[in-house]
């Protein structure tokens, strides 16, 4: 019999659970998780991504609206510029060459007619500044930006660039003087300030920054929508290598997340866009603190709820388990008390059917046999083996029995044998049969026993100790004859299909048989064969007696008395 | 095109007391064909000059105005009087100033007629000569006379693409270069000359002296070179067609 009784249920060889109802509890609970865990994270990538998406989509939006808000003040001011450089009286001016006059014109034209924030003009032959609405005292100087002039007129074209000034940020335009050819150059120019980075802001709702590249390769921030503090952290954020591509990447400052466009602006300028990502993502903030709120409660109530079917699951299996054990201990009284309606309740009542059934059963069999074949199952084979044969009877009982009613028959009957199958069942022996009065027993066979003759010996001296001191159905004093013998048996379930006994065969048997008739000759009551003898040891005293023939055999039996 | 009525000590001939009785006509019709015979030869004893003008890709360089001015001792013709010599015309046809490049000599005066069905205006801003013509059909209202020496560039005051060039200069000996990019000086006087060259994009730095070339009796002087052109700002002719 197994040590460990109770049952093991393993799922994989690393992972080992010790109950249906931890198993069950680790399902439900596993498998609510997983969706809970997946569901999260699903949402939250997916509310992360399209938040992302959709900011680089605006921030690439704003980018296109940045470069036409630009290039328009830029073409404006072209237009109004090459105008200038077609007007006959302003040529008329400078023809005139002087400078006072020039000045006060050229502060006219760049007020009500360019819109400019600055406007220069430099001769044609030296490049030489002649008007610098920003320096009006300024003249005869080089020209600053000579460049842009030799850009010009090589290109036959305007030329367009972002140069410093006084360190202020302008976006320079330059165009020719024209009477007929070139004369001198026209530069016009609009600041790059925070001014304009707030009407950019407005158009395109995100944040915009001017920077340049110092002498020492570091970026500063020259004009932005920003406030200080996060322009001093976007400056760092650039100079720490951010590589000037126009891709969007994302911008930590000061704790906070911006996804941000990189928009080239000119040699060693860029203008950077970008949009809170933290703020964007604010929303979904409650979302996932719901969510995992939600998450929590269910999982606790899935806890509580996986226990308690676990339990309308595990208790009642538990119950029918513990049954069951019991059943192969040899308790069949026990029965299982389930009130559940379901197919449990439904197990329930077929294993105590099954139970009485076995109970009612066993009566008719012997308990060794119920116990090996609840054991080993149906068909024990028949099996030879040394045993000895206990046979018992009463002695005039027929006679008896004529001067009885039935019913008190029946129940000296049950009173004497419940009285001498005790014995017998003590010492390890299996009543075969019911004879009438008699009874046939075994020792050694189902189950092994090495000391069978004197188990069955020890019986039989019971036997007669307990008849001899008791009376029967009332009143009724009996007399037990036993006679026993050792030998080769067959042990085995001898009968039709349907309906088999168990039963032993052979001369052994045949000759306890004649051993207990033969008390009568002899006035003993309990007589053993030399082979029993010769196995029981020194425990006892057999009194030899006599020899018998056997039929059909040419050795005689000794015979022993021991009461 | 050049006046060349250069001249040198020439032989003269020697003509003694006349004859009794032919009286001063005889001497007066000797001495005219004396000066023409002196003309005729002194014409031949001329060099002349062959200019061939490329711009760096090869291509044949028209509108180079080539100039030679005499230097050290070389004698030259006195110019002709002012009535004498041809009146300039720049006049303005379909939009355009015809012709483009026009060399002349100081004290010139030029016309300015307007053969358009459309009122022009002709304007200079050159310091050579300022001058504003206000917008004006068929006849100008004046003759302009150009003189000082320099470049001088005029425009339409309400067509920004009209633009024409009068090189203006002292010397009476120039030429400009045709379509084939040729130009030529006839009837140089032997002796060395400053070589000068201006085009409308050429550089403006002023028109250094290219250089001196040396003119021989009766040789043909070939000389070719090579101009760098800088770009050219000019507004397109609106419209397209017409």
């Amino acid at each position: 019999m197994a040590s460990d009784t109770r049952p093991r249920f393993e799922l994989t060889s690393s992972l080992r659970f010790h109950s249906l109802q931890s198993r069950i509890l680790f399902f439900f609970l596993g498998l609510f998780a997983l969706v809970q865990i997946i569901t999260f994270l699903a949402v939250t990538t997916a509310s992360w991504r399209s938040t992302n998406q959709q900011i680089e989509n605006d921030l690439l939006v704003s980018g296109r609206v940045f470069n036409r808000f630009i290039g328009e003040r830029v073409e404006q001011l072209m237009l109004n510029a090459k105008l200038l450089s077609g007007d006959f009286a302003f040529k008329q001016a400078f023809a005139h060459g002087d400078r006072e006059t020039l000045l006060s014109a050229v502060s006219n034209l760049r007020e009500h007619r360019i819109g400019a924030d600055v406007m220069l003009l430099a001769d044609a032959d030296e490049y030489s500044v002649i008007i610098d609405t920003l320096h009006p005292a300024v003249h005869d100087v080089p020209f600053a930006f000579p460049e842009l002039i030799e850009t010009a007129e090589d290109s036959g074209e305007p030329s367009s660039s972002v140069r410093t000034i006084d360190g202020r940020l302008y976006r320079l335009i330059v165009v020719p003087l024209l009477a007929p050819e070139p004369v001198a150059w026209i530069t016009v120019g609009f600041l790059v300030n925070d001014e304009l980075a707030d009407g950019l802001k407005r158009l395109t709702l995100t944040d915009v920054s001017f920077l340049t590249k110092g002498v020492a390769d570091d970026w500063s921030v020259v004009a932005s929508t920003l406030p200080s503090s996060l322009r001093r952290a976007l400056a760092r954020e650039a100079s720490n290598g951010h590589d000037g591509s126009d891709r969007s990447f994302t911008l930590t400052v000061n704790d906070e997340r911006f996804l941000a466009l990189n928009i080239p602006f000119g040699e060693r300028l860029t203008v950077v866009l970008q949009r809170s990502l933290d703020k964007a993502l604010a929303p979904f903030q409650r979302l996932y603190r719901f969510l995992v709120a939600l998450t929590v409660l269910a999982l606790a109530l899935s806890v509580v709820g996986g226990a308690l079917i676990a339990r309308t699951v595990t208790r009642p299996v538990r119950a029918l388990v513990e049954g069951a054990h019991r059943i192969e201990k040899g308790d069949y009284q026990h029965q299982i008390n389930i009130a559940q309606k379901d197919e449990i309740g439904r197990l329930a009542d077929a294993f105590n059917q099954m139970t009485r059934g076995l109970a009612a059963f066993q009566r008719y069999l012997p308990v060794e046999l119920v116990r090996t074949l609840i054991k080993k199952g149906i068909e024990s084979k028949p099996e030879a083996r040394l045993a000895t044969i206990l046979f018992t009877d009463i002695e005039g009982f027929t006679n008896l029995v004529e001067t009885l009613t039935p019913e008190r028959t029946v129940t000296l009957l049950n009173e004497y044998f419940s009285a001498v199958t005790r014995p017998i069942e003590k010492y390890g022996g299996v009543i075969t049969q019911f004879q009438g009065d008699a009874i046939l027993s075994v020792f050694n066979v189902p189950s092994e026993d090495p000391d069978h003759a004197a188990n069955a010996v020890r019986a039989a001296l019971e036997i007669y100790d307990v008849v001899t001191t008791r009376k029967f159905a009332g009143d009724i004093s009996l007399r037990s004859r036993v006679g026993i013998n050792t030998g080769e048996v067959v042990a085995g379930s001898v009968g039709s299909e349907n309906r088999v006994n168990y039963t032993v065969h052979g001369d052994a048997v045949n000759i306890a048989a004649r051993l207990e008739v033969l008390n009568k000759e002899y006035g003993t009551r309990v007589l053993v064969s030399q082979a029993t003898v010769d196995l029981i040891g020194d425990g006892f005293a057999p009194e030899r007696i006599g020899e018998i023939e056997i039929r059909g055999k040419k050795e005689t039996v000794t015979v022993y008395q021991l009461a | 095109m050049g006046l060349a009525g250069l001249t040198r000590k020439g032989k003269l001939f020697a003509l003694g007391a006349p004859p009794n009785g032919w009286g001063r006509p005889a001497m007066a019709g000797l001495l005219g064909l004396t000066l023409a015979l002196q003309g005729i030869s002194f014409d031949l004893m001329a060099g002349d000059l062959d200019v061939s003008v490329t711009d760096r890709e090869g291509r044949p360089l028209q509108h180079v105005v080539v100039s030679v001015a005499p230097i050290r001792g070389t004698k030259t013709a006195s110019p002709k009087p002012l009535g004498k010599r041809p009146m300039v015309i720049i006049a303005q046809r379909n939009k355009e100033f015809v012709p483009y490049v026009t060399a002349i000599q100081t004290g010139t005066a030029v016309s300015f007629p307007n053969q358009d069905a459309i009122l022009h205006n002709v304007y200079s801003f050159s310091r050579a000569k300022k001058f504003e013509l206000p917008l004006y059909k068929d006849r100008p209202p004046a003759l302009v006379v150009f003189d000082q020496p320099g470049v001088v560039v005029l425009g339409c005051n309400i067509h920004d693409w009209m633009v024409a060039y009068v090189y203006v200069l002292e010397t009476p000996y120039f030429a400009t270069t045709d379509a084939n990019g040729s130009a030529r000086l006839e009837g140089l006087a032997p002796g060395e000359y400053e070589l000068q060259v201006q085009h409308p994009r050429k550089s403006k730095r002023g028109s250094a002296p290219l250089g001196r070339i040396l003119v021989k009796r009766k040789t043909v002087e070939h000389i070719e070179f090579v101009l760098a052109l800088k770009p050219e700002w000019r507004p397109t002719r609106v419209p397209a067609s017409n």
